[in-house]
């Protein structure tokens, strides 16, 4: 027998036994950790049922005025128990107890709001929940500091505005994102004037999630959205233009024309074009149609499709236009904007729509999708 | 002369062999980048707030393409499972490939289907479209279909990506079941970043779960060897497999079952394929060429989470039949493409993705073969060195059998699908199982597509379905 | 005699914590976890109140209310829906399957107290 071949025998030998060792220990983990699950899950259940109680306990009325101390002489009344019984615990379990009643209290303040969270963000500061996760911002690891500053946020740590502040310049991007949101959050719509001037590459979906939170505070949004268009980074003015247009505030008609004429890149100013479209408003009119015979189609589609979005019989002429020489997304997009141009526009969809080829099956779609509504 | 045979055979024994180290070395490779990305995938995913971003309001709408072929007896619960999805904007266009049964009648029925203007362009070549339909009913305002000629999945898939009018098309089969979150997750790259031109999500063996109204709502693992065989090695071809490729932006297939593209992208390159059965990895395959001939930036992810449930074949003449298929696909592109093969200008699809599927996916069968065939033919001889055989055995079968096991575990390590561990269990025996009658077995039907292929066999065979959806309780 | 309330809401915390708040006001509560034992209790309770989580896993808030409405023996109770953030088409949506009132989450338990206060008194029960 060779050496090379025994070698070889001795190593798939170890590699067999090792890989056999590790699946059976792997399935008897997976049996422990099912009872560490149940285990954990108890006591979850066990913390949800005291927070429960701590945070829906009627509490006799505090005028308004009196000091936060009151409040908080209150809450710590109603806290007695859970304190009692969290010092109990013996030392070993107590980062498990901790767990769970950190886990519990996020639940809840990802769904409370109101007089709910003032208290939960008292048991919070109480028992360390928050000096645990300000501290754990400051991790080596991204995606523990990303957890932290998402929980900071459900908590509603007033004292992490700072770190947070901080994190917002962070190496990572989702930390960067995390702490953003957790700033909206906690400071309000005023944060948005911090994101603005220091964010930068947001993604399409960082501009999804931070949409939601950004119409939430509606019409307050607005200065900082109109600020926000003379960012250096083009995703944040692309993030503004969109938002504006789907809060649809009249006035930011000016800034977007401005956007719509001088911004350097093509794309942006398509969006701003787009978004004065859905704005609705007459003095983007002009503008619109003027962009209808742009040299750059990117220019041209945007300004058919927020056409399609206003009723303009101004536009019809060089509608129709487009419909008759266009591309085809232009003939779609020309169609759809006929449809809304009042009767001239009902006219010329009518004339089409007995061509063959695709002038005629434009206006028909069109037509047929206006049938239905 | 019996000692020239012998000579020969043994040559080739050692070199089978040193095939199977050479395998097992790419196998470490694509593991341990596999491995990789899943944590980074899962670490990253757990800020992605998908509840969240499901309720904005600028998703970018999606077209989901689903063509069907005789498929009536399914094509209903199918089809209003997938209008059900957990997704802002987005169409659903179920493409009849010219069936033969009601499935046309029966969507127009159920549907309240009605003759349709909508656009239809042939951006990309397609069997001539007989009509196209939407419905009157307000709750299925998102159905389109489209009834064709019939011409194949591809033709079918053309026809689709002709009709749609999204920047995104997500083609599937018919009977794919979806979960909730499935579009948002696999879309979450383009959103990420602008090049990349297509994602594919994980398919997952839906026999032996629980299905209810059109969603999986117990996950478990079928009774009959086939499905659970079967469940190992779809572990081993995505999680170890594809998400490793896709690190060096070598991913070279998308499932058909489950994929997204952008709609610009496939028809500039100028659709699906009609003329191959591989019509998912071949589309890839061009795409590759296609963006790397003309040095633009892009890029082909998958996304190991999203996932699409799918009914796996239970039979062994059905399951033959579509590993036939697979099989005479490969060769298809390899031929198609192979002037991608160590070829630098094609990046790592070219110098290592495609000299890998030539190598060992479809020759390694036939390497396989071979080995056992001289084995017993210096058995006969009596020529039997001891040594190789031991080393043959050794690194085909035992390190085959690592190698699922490893697939099992990182799933396990990963994803957690299968929360009980006696299924756990199951899956890790089934992985050394596999290689022990299953492996020799699926290597045969897949010398007999090479003998198909080169007598002229296309086409797909018959795929019978069952319907697997239960209707709701009460 | 109180009022009696059913409230379907998979998540355990927001359930207990509804649960305890309307006890606290004084009315009999009866919980579930989904949509179907939502259906299941409904017919055999005829609660003077229904609250609807609209996220369920398997049977969705809407699927459940519609199902209620359909149905000669639970469709004059009232049902109050728990909505994530203000979708306003789902919102709309709830109200056009029949819901009487909704309520958004993130909420404040007062406000939901409140608000089931305000529906039962619409229908004559203090």
């Amino acid at each position: 027998m060779s050496i090379t071949f025994l070698i070889v025998l001795t190593l798939t030998a170890a590699a067999t036994i090792f890989v056999v060792l590790a699946s059976i220990l792997l399935v008897l983990h997976k049996g422990t950790v099912g009872r560490r699950v149940r285990r954990i899950s108890r006591l979850n259940d066990m913390y949800a049922a005291s927070v429960t109680e701590f945070l829906a306990a009627d509490l006799p009325e505090i005028p308004p005025g009196s000091p936060a101390s009151r409040a908080f002489r209150a809450y710590d009344s109603l806290l007695l128990p859970l304190r009692t019984g969290f010092d109990a615990v013996p030392r070993r379990r107590r980062e498990m107890h901790f767990q769970a009643l950190t886990q519990v209290v996020l639940d809840f303040g990802k769904d409370l709001t109101g007089e709910s969270v003032d208290r939960l963000v008292y048991l919070s500061y109480m028992f360390g929940i928050v000096d645990r996760l300000l501290r754990r911002l400051t991790h080596r690891r991204w995606w523990v500091r990303a957890e932290a500053a998402m929980d900071l946020g459900t908590v509603r740590a007033r004292r992490a505005i700072a770190p947070l502040t901080a994190a917002v310049e962070d190496s990572h991007p989702d930390v960067r994102f995390q702490a953003i949101r957790a700033l909206l959050t906690l400071v309000g719509v005023e944060a948005l004037r911090t994101v603005f001037r220091v964010g930068r590459e947001l993604t399409t979906w960082n501009m999804m999630e931070l949409s939601v939170d950004v119409l939430h505070f509606r019409e307050d949004a607005i200065p900082y959205l109109i600020e926000g268009l003379a960012s250096t980074d083009k995703s944040i003015v692309l993030f503004c233009i969109e938002m504006l247009a789907e809060i649809g505030f009249v006035n930011a008609v000016d800034p977007l024309s401005q956007v719509a004429l001088k911004y350097p890149n093509t794309s942006v100013r398509a969006k701003a074009i787009e978004a004065l479209g859905r704005l609705g408003d007459s003095r983007a009119e002009g503008l619109l149609v003027k962009n209808l015979s742009n040299a750059i189609p990117q220019l041209r589609l945007s300004s058919l499709r927020a056409l399609a979005r206003i009723g303009t019989p101004s536009a019809v002429p060089a509608l129709r236009q487009r419909l008759a020489d266009g591309p085809l997304d232009e003939k779609i997009a020309a169609a759809r904007a006929l449809v809304r141009a009042g009767e001239e526009g009902l006219a010329v969809l009518q004339e089409f729509s007995s061509s063959s080829g695709l002038i005629g099956a434009a206006a028909g779609q069109a037509m047929e999708e206006a049938a239905r509504e | 002369m019996a000692e020239i045979l012998q000579i020969l055979f043994d040559t080739y024994f050692a070199f089978t062999v040193l095939y199977f180290v050479g395998v097992n070395l790419t196998y470490m490779v694509l593991l341990s980048l596999s491995y990789r990305e899943i944590m980074l995938y899962i670490r990253r995913s757990h800020f992605a707030s998908y509840r969240t971003v499901v309720q904005s309001e600028i998703t970018p709408p999606v077209s989901v393409l689903a063509p069907a072929y005789n498929e009536e007896a399914t094509i209903f619960e199918s089809v209003r499972s997938l209008l059900k999805l957990a997704y802002g904007d987005y169409e659903v266009i179920v493409i009849n490939d010219g069936s033969k049964d009601g499935t046309l009648q029966r969507m127009i029925t159920e549907f309240n289907l009605k003759l349709s203007k909508r656009v239809y362009v042939e951006s990309v070549r397609a069997q001539r479209v007989r009509g196209i339909y939407r419905s009157q009913n307000a709750a299925y305002a998102n159905l389109v279909v489209v009834d064709k000629v019939n011409g194949g999945k591809a033709d079918a898939l053309n026809a689709g990506i002709n009709a749609a009018q999204h920047d995104f098309v997500c083609c599937i089969d018919a009977d794919s079941i979806l979960e909730d979150d499935a579009l948002q997750k696999v879309m979450k790259p383009f959103l990420e970043d602008d090049t990349v031109i297509a994602s594919g999500g994980i398919v997952r063996i839906a026999n032996g779960c629980e299905i209810v109204n059109g969603r999986v709502v117990k996950v478990g693992l079928s009774r009959k060897l086939l499905p659970l065989f079967q469940v190992v090695e779809y572990f081993r071809a995505f999680l170890s497999g594809r998400m490793g490729w896709q690190a060096a932006n070598g991913l070279l297939i998308i499932s058909g079952a489950f994929g997204m593209f952008r709609r610009q992208a496939v028809v500039e390159v100028g659709g699906y394929n009609h003329a191959t059965v591989g019509e998912d990895m071949e589309l890839v395959a061009r795409m590759h060429r296609y963006f790397r001939e003309r040095r633009r930036a892009y890029r082909i992810v998958f996304v190991p989470d999203p996932v699409c449930w799918t009914e796996a074949p239970e039979s062994l003449r059905i399951l033959s039949r579509q590993r036939n298929r697979w099989h005479r696909g490969l060769l298809d592109v390899i031929l198609m493409h192979r002037v991608m093969l160590f070829n630098e200008n094609y990046g790592v699809a070219g110098t290592a993705a495609m000299p890998y599927f030539l190598f060992v996916e479809l020759l390694g069968p036939v390497f396989e073969f071979f080995g056992y065939i001289s084995l017993i033919v210096l058995g006969i001889m009596g020529k039997v060195n001891t040594e190789m055989t031991i080393l043959f055995f050794i690194v085909a079968l035992f390190y085959g059998v690592m190698f699922s096991v490893g697939a099992v575990l990182l799933e396990e390590i990963s994803f957690r699908r299968y929360p009980n561990p006696k299924h756990l269990a199951l899956l890790l025996s089934m992985g050394v199982i596999e290689n022990f009658g299953y492996r020799q077995l699926t290597m045969l039907w897949r010398m007999k597509a090479f003998y198909d292929y080169a007598r002229g066999k296309k086409g797909w065979g018959a795929m019978q379905r069952t319907g697997f959806s239960k209707p709701a309780a009460g | 005699m109180s009022a009696t309330i059913l409230v379907a809401e998979d998540q355990l915390h927001i359930r207990s914590l509804i649960d305890y708040k309307l006890r606290n006001s004084g009315y009999t509560v009866v919980c579930v976890e989904d949509g179907a034992a939502a259906l299941e209790r409904a017919r055999e309770l005829k609660p003077n109140l229904i609250m609807l989580d609209v996220m369920m896993p398997l049977m969705t808030g809407f699927e459940v209310l519609a199902a209620l409405k359909a149905d000669p023996l639970t469709t004059s109770i009232p049902v109050l829906l728990v909505t994530a953030q203000s979708k306003e088409h789902e919102v709309l949506r709830g109200l056009e399957l029949g819901a009487e009132d909704y309520i958004t989450k993130p909420f404040s338990p007062n406000e939901l107290a409140a608000r089931v206060k305000k529906v039962l008194l619409t229908h004559g029960i203090r």
